[in-house]
């Protein structure tokens, strides 16, 4: 094992026979350095965010503008990404251009292709964006808009952000292997099983819920059911298409996909008003629940051609055009914001939409929008596999974070300007509603909210808007987000009667979106799994093997399912209780990634300025960890499930029949079971990433005081191939790419990337 | 990329636009995997590469037998 010192001494900028592979470090210093239209400019942007930030935390009106958090935003986005991404790039990460990635040192035209920055942020912003950051912000929204446009912002700028870049280089000087695998390198077998079995557990937790969500939207409604349920048949058509008529015709299948997919939206408006659609289409939640867990496993063990494929290139195309719309759209309709910037709930432990404080419980909340661990396994595994050059990194991993984080500031804005009596109906559990108008509309009122007086008839004349029987205790982020964006497109397009198809819109790419983590992560987890018991009977391994492919497939299936099932017939609603096991398992995964940063840096000789990982994984760590603690251990049944397990407990004991809106033994008995599988989850969740995080301090301790330690990157290699490293090429990196231009014109079998045919 | 040069009339610049944009849509549903792996080919491969139908056919095997992540 080499030591950590700087590996390149042999490597050479201007390898003989070839253009330059890297820009001149001096030049790269001279582009850099502030001159003053550039301070000018730079000056400006602050102001601009400046102004915002003060108008959202200090100026106090009847509303506020919803453009003010887009500018707030973008204005940190951008000064994130110039200071700090480059700050950490100096300090920490130190990429070498002249060093060969992965995707050319392991050339194989399929998994390691060297590929276009544009492309790639594109590629890389389509696999990490999802349901997440539409949903945990809309929850959220219950604190006020404060606290979560601050964690919003500031968040993924020094965490989240911070987590994708440090993975996606970590792997990326690894061969671009995963998470995992770099957690068992560095920290043995015993380490990397903790991390593994946490990340299984964290994979079901998460589809679950996320199917919980989709559950919650399509319920009763008829509109919602066809709609989402014809993006299967249009995916096998797609699948059909491309495997027998046209193959390789991505982009044009995609397209007749996506008009399908906008008649299926328009469609389901008609179906709705008919009396068969009614009869066969208006399913209850636990039909729908039971029918996405045949889906699910269906979709992952059928071929990927067939399903998988397609409705992955529906989503892709669906999420890059919906959230530039929605962008568009905030912009040109400007939505006015009248909830308080601050909450009685973010004080209080009994919020209706989610229990617990402001701290911890704002964080676990939002979670993918500001700080995601889910994107550790796609910033490790697939993009570093991709990347061109190293000093595209920052860009890639620290830019595309940002992207999300704009996404989930969006989704924000959508669900802040949705009435707050209307939120507070759709948000609050069945208990508490009693799933009828009336007791929406008393329960709200209840609640002693300033400014807040909900009428029944915005509720009903809401529903009939947006094509749905009820709007009541519609839980679960995607019908609020739903709401909030019909409202704002509306007035962009279409008028009052368009409303209908907005929302629909709305939960249908929310729905699609969900349906491909669903069965992605499904197969995702059942290729862990089957590597895991691989350790036992070696034949699991076997890709090919269909009986072990079913088995470990049914057993994750059942593995969330279970979770799923719960989730629907809680009594205290599913999602309001079990929406931060969620952002807990999400939270704690991202922990799990920076610990594992951290001993790599630690090792590679970094001292002060590991901060810049430390920081962010200490906060998420204590974070998450407090929060399962209080969700096992707080004595307030509204928070710990611990507590409301042995409150339902005594009084089934005391022979009691109802608690608190709870009616009838079953229904308490179902309490006792949830927050039973909800403790233990807890318990694992809590365990297993407090072994990786503990091992992983100790460890960077050691390698503090030694001063480094072990290497576990692949050793460098001499690259033969330029690109740039920022969106826009400096006047240098423009020559260098002419002149590589003219030389691939001389040797066209040394372009990797195709370029020239790209254009032919 | 843009590679061609630059030449007048908006019907030009209105292809040139469009190659972006299906350059772009391409590369992000990576459609353009077969050309990836004729690229490939002529570099390492001895026989005759596969027809774009039979290279679909065995990508997807291939993916189907790999983690295709995807996040929440």
């Amino acid at each position: 094992m080499s030591t950590a010192t700087e590996p390149s001494r042999s490597l050479t900028r201007t390898p003989e026979g070839i253009p330059p592979v890297a820009a001149d470090p001096e030049n790269v210093e001279r582009h850099q350095r502030l001159t003053p239209p550039k301070i000018a400019l730079w000056v400006a942007v602050a102001l601009l965010g400046a102004v915002s930030w003060s108008i959202i935390a200090i100026v106090r009106g009847e509303t506020i503008n919803g453009i003010w958090f887009v500018f707030a935003a973008v204005c940190s986005y951008l000064i994130g990404y110039r200071f700090y991404a480059r700050y950490i790039t100096a300090r920490l990460t130190r990429p070498d251009d002249r060093r060969a990635t992965p995707a050319e040192y392991q050339y194989d035209g399929h998994d390691f292709v060297p590929t276009d920055r544009r492309i790639l942020f594109g590629h890389h912003f389509a696999a990490i964006a999802g349901a997440g950051p539409l949903v945990g912000p809309v929850l959220a929204a219950q604190m006020g808009y404060l606290p979560g446009t601050i964690w919003i912002i500031v968040g993924v700028i020094l965490a989240g952000a911070v987590q994708d870049y440090l993975v996606l280089f970590v792997s990326m000087r690894r061969g671009g292997r995963s998470i995992g695998q770099i957690a068992k390198d560095e920290l043995g077998r015993f380490g990397g099983t903790a991390a593994l079995i946490a990340t299984i557990v964290i994979l079901l937790i998460i589809i679950a819920i996320l199917a919980l969500v989709v559950v919650n939207a399509l319920g009763e409604s008829v509109w919602g059911v066809f709609s989402v349920g014809m993006t299967i048949p249009i995916a096998l058509f797609m699948g059909l298409y491309l495997r027998f008529l046209r193959p390789g015709k991505v982009a044009e299948v995609s397209l007749i996909g996506v008009v399908l997919l906008l008649a299926a939206i328009i469609g389901g408006g008609q179906v709705a008003a008919t009396e068969w659609g009614q009869e066969f289409l208006h399913l209850s939640r636990f039909s729908i629940g039971w029918a996405i867990i045949i889906y699910g496993f269906v979709a992952a063990v059928l071929p990927v051609w067939l399903l998988l494929a397609p409705r992955d290139y529906l989503s892709t195309f669906m999420k890059v055009g919906t959230i530039a719309m929605l962008a568009v759209a905030i912009i040109v309709v400007r939505p006015e914001i009248n909830v308080p910037p601050l909450t009685q709930w973010a004080f209080r432990s009994d919020g209706p939409v989610f229990t617990g404080g402001l701290f911890p419980f704002l964080f676990v909340t939002i979670a993918c929008g500001a700080l995601s661990g889910f994107h550790a396994t796609i910033a490790s595994g697939t993009t570093p596999k991709l990347v061109e050059k190293e000093r595209q990194t920052p860009l890639l991993g620290y830019g595309g974070m940002l992207m999300e984080s704009f996404v989930a500031i969006m989704a924000f804005v959508a669900a802040l300007s949705v009435d707050q009596g209307i939120y507070y109906a759709m948000n609050s559990a069945p208990a508490a509603t009693h799933n009828t108008v009336e007791g929406a509309v008393a329960f709200v009122n209840s609640l002693g909210l300033t400014g807040v007086h909900l009428q029944p008839e915005q509720l009903t004349e809401t529903a009939r808007l947006v094509g749905e029987t009820s709007i009541v205790s519609r839980t679960g982020g995607a019908p609020t987000l739903a709401i909030g964006l019909s409202t704002i497109m509306h007035q962009w397009f279409g008028g009052p009667a368009m409303m209908g198809f907005w929302y629909h819109f709305a939960i249908m790419f929310e729905a699609l979106f969900i349906l491909t983590s669903v069965d992605a992560g499904t197969r995702v987890a059942r290729f862990m799994l089957a590597d895991a018991l691989g350790n036992v009977y070696p034949k699991f391994r076997h890709a090919d093997w269909k009986l072990g492919s079913y088995i470990t497939t049914a057993l994750m299936v059942a593995g969330w399912g279970s979770i799923l099932l719960l989730g629907i017939t809680d009594p205290l609603g599913g999602i309001n209780t079990f929406f931060p096991l969620f952002g807990v398992a999400n939270q704690l995964l991202a922990s799990l990634a920076l610990a594992v940063c951290l001993l790599v840096f630690a090792r590679r000789g970094h001292r002060w300025s590991l901060l810049i990982v430390a920081v962010p994984m200490v906060f998420a760590a204590v974070v998450t960890i407090y929060g399962s603690f209080l969700k096992i251990f707080s004595p307030d049944p509204k928070v710990g499930y611990w507590a409301n397990n042995r409150r339902y407990s005594a009084a089934l004991d005391q022979g009691l029949t109802e608690l608190a809106g709870v009616k009838g033994v079953p229904q308490m008995e179902a309490v006792v079971r949830n927050t039973a599988v909800q403790t233990g989850l807890s318990v694992v969740f809590l365990v297993c990433a407090l072994i990786v995080i503990v091992m992983c301090v100790w460890q960077s301790i050691v390698a503090l005081r030694d001063g480094g330690g072990k290497n576990t990157e692949d050793p460098a290699q001499q690259s033969r191939t330029f690109a740039p490293a920022g969106m826009i090429p400096t006047p240098e990196e423009k020559e260098l790419e002419q002149r590589w231009a003219s030389y691939y014109e001389e040797h066209p079998g040394e372009d990797l990337e195709h370029r020239a045919k790209a254009h032919a | 990329m843009t590679a061609t040069a630059p030449s007048p009339g908006p019907a030009a610049a209105l292809a040139r636009a469009w190659r972006t944009a299906r350059w772009f849509i391409d590369g992000v549903l990576g459609a353009n995997a077969y050309q990836h792996y004729l690229v490939h080919h002529r570099r390492h491969g001895h026989d005759e590469p596969l027809s774009e139908r039979e290279f679909w056919k065995a990508e997807y095997a291939r993916q189907g037998r790999a983690v295709n992540a995807r996040c929440c």
